[in-house]
């Protein structure tokens, strides 16, 4: 059997909504220095912290199986990297059709930024832009910084086998429980 | 009165961390709404600063548009980071409108922990020393005189050293407790000022410097006092509240004109396209800018108490230390005690590190349990390095090592100098000399010392 993708999620038991794990995401992905003050573009982190009534919990990208977004790419600008499911940037050109398959809404589209600057494309008059998401940390070899500096814990990285195995463990252990009495 | 830290009502998540981090428990709100600051309680420590993540997201529906919300702020419109919840008030562009003012003269102090803080700004590793590049930056900024906090942190010690020994000689109020924290000052004032004669009379390096500009300053450069704006830049957010207390006006009018967090600085150069990490290094103006490694370790926690026995030592016994690094005094995790014999005297001291821990030893005094004679506190958790105004560190799992890099690069500093006591400065020697008198003189008192007022 494929090995399924690892993917991040959020538990809104645990999750405070101080988005350090936004702040952390665009931090690794794009910005060269430890302090603020390396901020040089609006922040684009990769997961996005959302609040439903009084639950917070950040919102990524599931790595899905058979990526909804990568089918509805016409430009075959999203592919799988071994397991993550990934965005070729040069080839999108923000067509928005992933943004709709989605079913998490974990993808953005965000404005390209060159040496702090807006890339504005000279016939249109627009930002030039293209598709975000999590991916999960691809070149970081500690995997994902959101899970690293969450200060509630409330991010792990679900490896689904592991887990699968898990609910087994318990669902046995449930019964057993039942029988002992 | 001026609020020097704020929370944004509309940029807060409520997430409540800076509820957590305030050592005087002066924030507070609901559970999951956003959280308000009691100016009663607010030490302007600006930790909360530091620690806030929520920031206003790209092309957000807020009330304000970031344009608005940086200017209400007080910063320069070429600032790109990310506007966070918390935050302190900017006084950034008034400075570059005084610099760039030709009626005015003006004159800058920096002090000790913004040299190892400033180049993280620039993309540099945490902790490494620019003093050079930050005194360049500073000329080529436009300041006219380029002056050092470090120098009056010496003459601070010269000042607080004498009234410290006086105070064990004649019998006076003690503990003395250290008084170039604005937040603890505050705190004190605010809560316990019953304790108020506790504190050292001395002013903070800040405000000593902010005297001598107008004054010493002034008569040197054959300059108008009225003529001069005064600028500091400080690793701390508290001390834009210090520079406009009423009483801080001995030099005739208000001796410190405007504060700089480092960041500001840092926004600043930005501001001006200063080309930073290429910048060749030099050095401050005479005669308010030569300082010792003793004046520089005010920026961590102990290094007051350290440069303080290390003029004291000498003061009181004639001869100089064995060793001049006292170790039983650095690197406190909130309480750190020590006894140091001075001649025939055991001087007991305290070192708190965060203001949050000095409620045992506040208890020791007014319980009369307390036997040291110095407390040495700092409002943030490992003294001036760890500010509110310092650069702000983006990863909290980061925090400790930054801190550890800035504090080690401090004692570096120290270490490199030629001079490690302050009374061993010849520019002290000399403003004693040509305009102060002696320490605890009449002109002293008129000009570096102060008093307290009950607040709350």
């Amino acid at each position: 059997m494929e090995k399924l993708s690892h993917f991040v999620v959020g538990d809104g038991t645990k999750c405070i909504g101080c988005k350090a794990c936004e702040v952390a995401c665009h931090a690794s992905h794009s910005v060269n220095g430890i302090t603020a003050g390396n901020i040089d573009t609006p922040v684009f982190p990769k997961l996005f912290v959302t609040r439903v009534e009084e639950v917070t919990v950040p919102v990524q990208c599931h790595h899905c199986e058979d990526a909804p977004c990568a089918q509805a790419c016409l430009e075959k600008a999203i592919y799988f990297a071994g397991d993550k499911v990934l965005i070729d940037t040069d080839k999108c050109k923000a067509c928005k059709d992933c943004l709709m398959a989605c079913p998490f809404g974990a993808v953005e589209l965000v404005s390209q930024f060159v040496n702090g600057e807006e890339v504005i494309q000279e016939n249109l008059k627009k930002p030039r832009m293209y598709a975000n998401k999590c991916d999960l940390c691809d070149t970081r070899k500690q995997g994902p910084i959101c899970v690293e500096v969450c200060p509630k814990q409330a991010l792990r990285l679900v490896d689904p086998h592991k887990e699968k195995k898990e609910k087994n463990r318990k669902a046995v252990a449930t019964i057993v429980g039942m029988f002992k009495k | 009165m001026q609020y020097t830290v704020e929370i944004d009502q509309e940029l807060c998540t409520g997430c409540h961390r800076c509820i957590d981090v305030c050592p005087v428990g002066a924030i507070g709100g609901p559970a999951g709404m956003a959280a308000d600051i009691n100016y009663d309680k607010c030490c302007f420590c600006g930790q909360c600063v530091q620690i806030c993540s929520a920031y206003q997201e790209y092309k957000s529906e807020t009330s304000a548009p970031r344009e608005t919300k940086m200017k209400d702020r007080g910063l320069l419109a070429s600032v790109r980071e990310p506007l966070f919840a918390a935050h302190n008030m900017g006084h950034a562009q008034k400075v570059w409108e005084a610099i760039n003012n030709p009626n005015v003269v003006t004159m800058v102090q920096c002090a000790p922990a913004v040299r190892v803080g400033l180049a993280e700004d620039f993309g540099v590793a945490s902790g490494e020393l620019v003093a050079g590049k930050m005194i360049t930056a500073l000329r080529k900024l436009g300041f006219d005189r380029v002056y050092d906090t470090n120098f009056t942190a010496d003459l601070t010690i010269m000042e607080e050293g004498s009234e410290l020994i006086k105070r064990i000689q004649e019998n006076g109020v003690l503990p003395m407790f250290t008084s170039c924290c604005p937040a603890w000052v505050k705190y004190v004032e605010q809560e316990h000022f019953e304790l108020h004669e506790n504190l050292s009379t001395c002013k903070s390096p800040q405000q000593m410097a902010g005297a001598l500009f107008k004054t010493y300053g002034a008569q040197v450069d054959k300059l108008e006092p009225k003529k001069i704006v005064s600028v500091s830049v400080m690793p701390c957010t508290a001390k834009k509240f210090e520079a406009s207390r009423p009483e801080m006006n001995a030099s005739g009018s208000q001796d410190v004109d405007l504060v700089l967090t480092t960041r500001e600085l840092a926004n600043l150069i930005k501001h001006a396209g200063i080309d930073f990490k290429s910048l060749k290094p030099s050095q401050p103006d005479s005669v308010l800018g030569t300082y010792t490694g003793a004046g520089h370790i005010f920026g961590v926690t102990g290094g007051v108490m350290e440069a303080a026995l290390r003029t004291g030592y000498e003061l009181i016994t004639g001869n100089p230390l064995d060793d001049i690094n006292i170790l039983d005094v650095r690197h406190s995790q909130g309480v750190k005690r020590a006894t140091l014999q001075v001649g025939d005297l055991a001087v007991k001291t305290v070192v708190v590190a965060g203001l949050e821990n000095a409620a045992p030893i506040i208890d020791e005094i007014k319980n009369g349990t307390a036997d040291f004679h110095f407390v040495e506190v700092m409002a943030c958790p490992q003294g001036c390095i760890s500010g509110g105004g310092q650069p702000k560190v983006l990863l909290e799992t980061e925090r400790k090592q930054v801190y550890a890099s800035r504090m080690a690069s401090m004692y570096k500093h120290d270490e490199e100098l030629p001079l490690r006591k302050s009374h061993d400065n010849p520019e002290i020697t000399k403003v004693y000399k040509d305009f102060l008198g002696k320490p605890l003189g009449h002109k002293s008192h008129e000009l570096l010392h102060t008093h307290y007022c009950r607040r709350g």
